[in-house]
């Protein structure tokens, strides 16, 4: 072994043993200079690299959101085309109305209007929002009107689904249920909801909310389907009522 | 002179990896095979100290049990008849002694997937590291 090999070796074990013999702070802070000097090529490598990879993950992220996106725009178009054919119809006008209050024992189940029988309001005109179904008017004032909405307790009314065709009632319990639905039948969660128009209050084709549970209830016949309505009742500030056509019409 | 500085570049750039492949101590296993012993020793304690400050437990370990091994394995050397088998028996000694030593010294958990990805990587990086050192290039 040569000279210069052995005092190599000798030095290098030296250096490596040394550390050992410190203390623990000082171990640590020649460690964070050694460390920030020795590994600085290393250290760009790596963050490049994770820079990189969580690039990847959210340009993934975002992909999948944009998608999303663009199919709830699809989705949203189609309904507000739907909406204008059905609602901007010969049969019906639609009156906007600001809601001026709110029923403080019942806060989402009534709701009151700014407009009133001298603005053409009558008794069980249906309300709507841009966002789909509200409710009735339940009382009409001259200048003002009551509003009962789809969350109010026990508010009913024919529903179907559009994707299976699967009529029923929607009707406010602890939640807002879709009831009739058989045990059989092939519902789905995100189903849409809308009127059927079997009613003589409320037109077909108004968006009333989308299934967000399914549960096997204890009823032999039918089970529990739970819908989220689509309006916000506790945020809207103002509705539409429907009229029919005919009974706006000057001279009526 | 441009070998020695691929060897460190190689070591920074496979330090990152070495939980999974530990690629930076086939390359210390492949430069005192093939390198002058000088160079094997010093490069070995720079291969421990920066996996000491990368994967930090105890500054100064992996540096002193790689200079211990590779001044075992540069005397060991001239008795070898180097082959293949003899190649990657020693190499699996070699690892195995240094992972055996760092669990006894700092209790670093044995992982037996790093161990075989590292076996079975012995090759492959052997034969790149050959093609490059030996290149037409690297002998202008």
């Amino acid at each position: 072994m040569r000279r210069q090999q052995i005092i190599l070796f000798v030095l290098l074990l030296v250096v490596s043993i040394v550390p050992h013999f410190l203390s623990e702070g000082t171990n640590l802070v020649v460690s964070r200079n050694i460390s920030w000097l020795v590994l600085f090529p290393v250290r760009i490598t790596t963050n490049l690299f994770e820079y990189l990879t969580i690039s990847a993950t959210r340009i993934e992220r975002l992909e999948i959101l944009v998608t999303q996106i663009q199919l709830e725009n699809a989705l949203l178009k189609d309904r507000l085309d739907s909406d204008t054919t059905t609602l901007e119809s010969e049969e019906h006008v639609l009156l906007k109305a600001t809601v001026i209050g709110r029923d403080p024992l019942n806060i989402n189940g009534y709701l009151h209007i700014d407009k009133g029988t001298n603005h053409g309001v009558t008794a069980n005109q249906p309300a709507v929002s841009v966002y789909g179904f509200v409710g009735k008017v339940k009382h009409a004032g001259p200048l003002s009107s009551i509003v009962e909405t789809v969350e109010n307790y026990g508010f009913t009314v024919s529903a179907i689904d559009v994707n299976t065709g699967i009529h029923g009632m929607i009707r406010k319990k602890e939640n807002l249920m879709f009831l009739y639905v058989r045990r059989n039948d092939q519902i789905s969660v995100g189903d849409s909801i809308m009127t059927s128009g079997m009613s003589e209050i409320f037109p077909k084709g108004i968006l009333i909310g989308t299934v967000h549970a399914i549960s096997e209830s204890d009823n032999m016949f039918f089970k529990d389907v739970y819908v989220t309505p689509a309006a916000p009742i506790n945020r809207l500030v103002s509705t539409y009522i429907i009229q029919s056509r005919i009974s706006v019409r000057p001279g009526n | 002179m441009l070998r020695y500085l691929l060897y460190v570049v190689a070591l920074y750039i496979t330090i990152p990896f070495s939980s999974s492949v530990d690629v930076a101590m086939i390359i210390a296993f492949f430069v005192i095979i093939e390198e002058d012993s000088r160079f094997a020793l010093a490069y070995a304690f720079l291969a421990g100290l920066i996996t000491d400050l990368y994967f930090p437990v105890r500054l100064g370990i992996s540096s002193l049990i790689n200079i211990v091994l590779t001044q075992s394995l540069i005397v060991l050397k001239k008795y070898l008849v180097l082959n293949p088998l003899t190649t990657i028996a020693t190499f699996i000694v070699f690892y195995f002694v240094r992972t055996a030593l760092l669990n006894i010294f700092i209790a670093s958990p044995i992982s037996l997937v790093q161990i075989s990805c590292t076996i079975l990587a012995f090759f492959p990086t052997l034969f790149i590291l050959k093609r490059i050192v030996r290149g037409p290039w690297m002998k202008k």
